[in-house]
């Protein structure tokens, strides 16, 4: 099981192999979808293909797979950009998300400093050919449902979406040429990678109070004394100003007699809640 | 901190609030802010899985219109003001501080600012209910630093300013300004009016360091509060919330001494006193998010749906405080939350 695991989102290979090598990640068969993964680094990719009908089933797929709760999730992809406002090979950060067939918007959490350019993006169903006439925004096919079915699981400060523009939208590039797209990804992967580190310090952040072995001693201790679900509650508190006040110390040992009765569980309870109390 | 983007990098500004004088002066205050046109503040504001703390160590500015209610009615956590007319507004939702015990960060998702540009409508809101008061006899009282610390934002955006213009030569209308900044220099070239309370809290060093951070240390505070009394202004003293910490009379009897002996008491409007106190939801929303503050880890009792430190105690520490401050102040003039 890996834990901390920043996931890198892409649409097709020519966008996931430079990532690939540059983080050299290995294919895993877990799952029946492109996913690769560098334990060490604790990096994943899981590619969802072109357009938005594959991006709910493998993200679920691949949550179940891992802790979905310590997840950071990064999309990488391109998006065609306006003649007048952009440059081939420009990245982007995103900030704003619109879909052209709905009115929701999403509005990642842009917290670290990515030295980045940011722009909003629309995603589309079809391929933009006309040059974007209609948009005011970088266009893709997928930012919207992969931000949707994401921070249903995560807190948005752990969703960003980076974009390369590839086009112009004005079908002289794009698809056809996949070996144009890994060789602009190339070129931008320290700025990508540097961003990637970067965005591990949120998790670093905002880290629980309760450590894994508070959580385990939580666990044995409901089941050993009986504790009612509202007593499990209060000693997670309980625990947790224990935690705030002893920073190096383990929780307590209990050396209390397990419960007989209702009255002698309450006791048993308030006894170990003065223990926290220290 | 490095690595993160400095507060107000990005300006999210709602499509109804373009052109607004507020809206204009921020954004020419941050002329180098990334903008992100919004349809309304709650899109930003209210989204799910947010994280306040994370976002308080880069907050973003959200300018949006204040639609209804313009005006609340008085909370019952705060004292008693000698009149049942008493209300509050919020120019401002949250504060650029971050106080361990402030409620704040159990009512809102959200640790971004959002300003409210039509500060023009909540004064008229202010004036219809002046003209139809449920005391006639009495003023009409309007907290309008309630849910923020609008002083703290005075050299970001004037609005102690306007609405100290703006409540000029209304006799029957009075406006409390609570704040924990030291930027009365903001504001210090106006004519002081006797229907502004300026009112600062203010907290032992010891409990500033530990629970007010953010804050201003108290001599900056103490300082600004002088230099308002000095200009002829009126000012409450908030002592509000007293932290029960260990030794804490100890810590607030030197407290009190110290100050009360360098102000000029005479000069004092009233003083304000409580323990900490906070809606039930709100407290065991700010627990539920890992709070690192040990205030939430405390015992405390539940009344009429607010956690609170239990009676008898309270009444006892208040009673206590109390007999410290009547050798300064008139008892008539402390007002106290029990």
């Amino acid at each position: 099981m890996i834990q901390k695991l920043q996931c890198l989102i892409t649409a097709l290979k020519a966008e996931s192999d430079p990532f690939i090598q540059h983080l050299r990640l290995k294919r895993d068969s877990a799952l029946d979808f492109p996913y690769f993964v560098n334990q060490k680094l604790s990096v994943g990719l899981i590619g969802v293909g072109v357009g938005k009908k594959n991006i709910k089933s493998r993200i679920n797929d691949f949550l179940k797979l891992i802790n979905h709760k310590e997840v950071q999730f990064i999309n990488v992809g391109i998006a065609g950009g306006k003649k007048s406002k952009t440059n081939i090979g420009e990245l982007f950060m995103i900030n704003k998300i619109l879909d052209d067939s709905s009115d929701k918007k999403y509005y990642p959490e842009i917290i670290i400093d990515h030295g980045l350019n940011e722009s909003s993006i629309t995603t589309v169903g079809t391929p933009v050919l006309d040059g974007g006439k209609k948009y005011d925004t970088l266009v893709d096919m997928e930012s919207h449902e992969i931000f949707s079915t994401c921070s249903k699981f995560v807190p948005v400060h752990n969703i960003s979406i980076i974009k390369l523009v590839s086009d112009h939208m004005d079908g002289q590039e794009l698809f056809s040429k996949p070996s144009v797209v890994s060789e602009l990804f190339k070129e931008k992967m320290d700025e990508i990678i540097h961003f990637i580190n970067q965005f591990k310090i949120i998790d670093k952040m905002v880290t629980p109070i309760l450590l894994e072995k508070d959580l385990v001693w939580i666990e044995n201790t409901k089941g050993k004394y009986l504790l009612t679900a509202s007593q499990a509650d209060q000693l997670i508190n309980y625990a947790k100003g224990y935690r705030l006040r002893n920073h190096e110390n383990v929780l307590p040992e209990l050396d209390i007699q397990i419960p007989q009765t209702k009255n002698n569980q309450k006791d048993t309870f308030n006894i170990i809640c003065e223990k926290l109390k220290t | 901190m490095k690595n993160l983007k400095p507060n107000f990098s990005h300006i999210y500004l709602e499509k109804d609030a373009i052109g607004y004088p507020l809206s204009e002066l921020a954004l020419s205050k941050f002329s180098g802010s990334t903008i992100v046109q919004i349809d309304h503040y709650k899109d930003i504001f209210n989204r799910k899985g947010q994280n306040f703390q994370l976002q308080k160590k880069s907050m973003k500015l959200i300018l949006a219109i204040k639609r209804e209610p313009l005006l609340y009615d008085g909370s019952s956590m705060i004292q008693d003001y000698m009149t049942p007319n008493v209300y509050y507004n919020t120019p401002i939702l949250n504060c650029l501080y971050n106080c361990d015990y402030c409620f704040l960060q159990g009512m809102y998702d959200s640790g971004n600012l959002v300003v409210f540009v039509n500060d023009q409508e909540m004064m008229g809101a202010i004036d219809e209910r002046v003209s139809n008061p449920l005391d006639p006899s009495r003023p009409t009282v309007i907290s309008i630093s309630y849910n923020t610390d609008l002083l703290a934002m005075e050299n970001i955006l004037p609005l102690c300013r306007r609405w100290i213009n703006y409540v000029k030569g209304k006799k029957d209308t009075i406006i409390e300004i609570r704040t924990k900044s030291a930027l009365f220099n903001a504001i210090s070239d106006m004519k002081p009016i006797d229907n502004v309370i300026l009112s600062w809290t203010l907290s032992p060093e010891s409990i500033c360091r530990q629970y007010e951070a953010a804050a201003p240390p108290l001599e900056r505070r103490v300082n600004s509060l002088k230099n308002a009394l000095a200009n002829g202004w009126r000012v409450r003293l908030c002592f509000d919330p007293i932290i029960l910490a260990h030794n804490w009379f100890e810590t607030y009897s030197k407290f009190f001494k110290d100050l009360l002996f360098e102000l000029d008491c005479k000069k004092i409007q009233d003083v304000t006193l409580g323990v900490f106190r906070m809606n039930k939801d709100y407290f065991n929303k700010i627990r539920k998010r890992d709070t690192r503050s040990n205030i939430y880890f405390t015992k405390y009792t539940i009344e009429k749906g607010a956690v609170v430190v239990k009676r008898k105690e309270r009444v006892e520490a208040m009673n206590k405080i109390q007999n410290i401050l009547i050798k300064f102040i008139s008892k008539d003039k402390i007002l106290i939350w029990k």
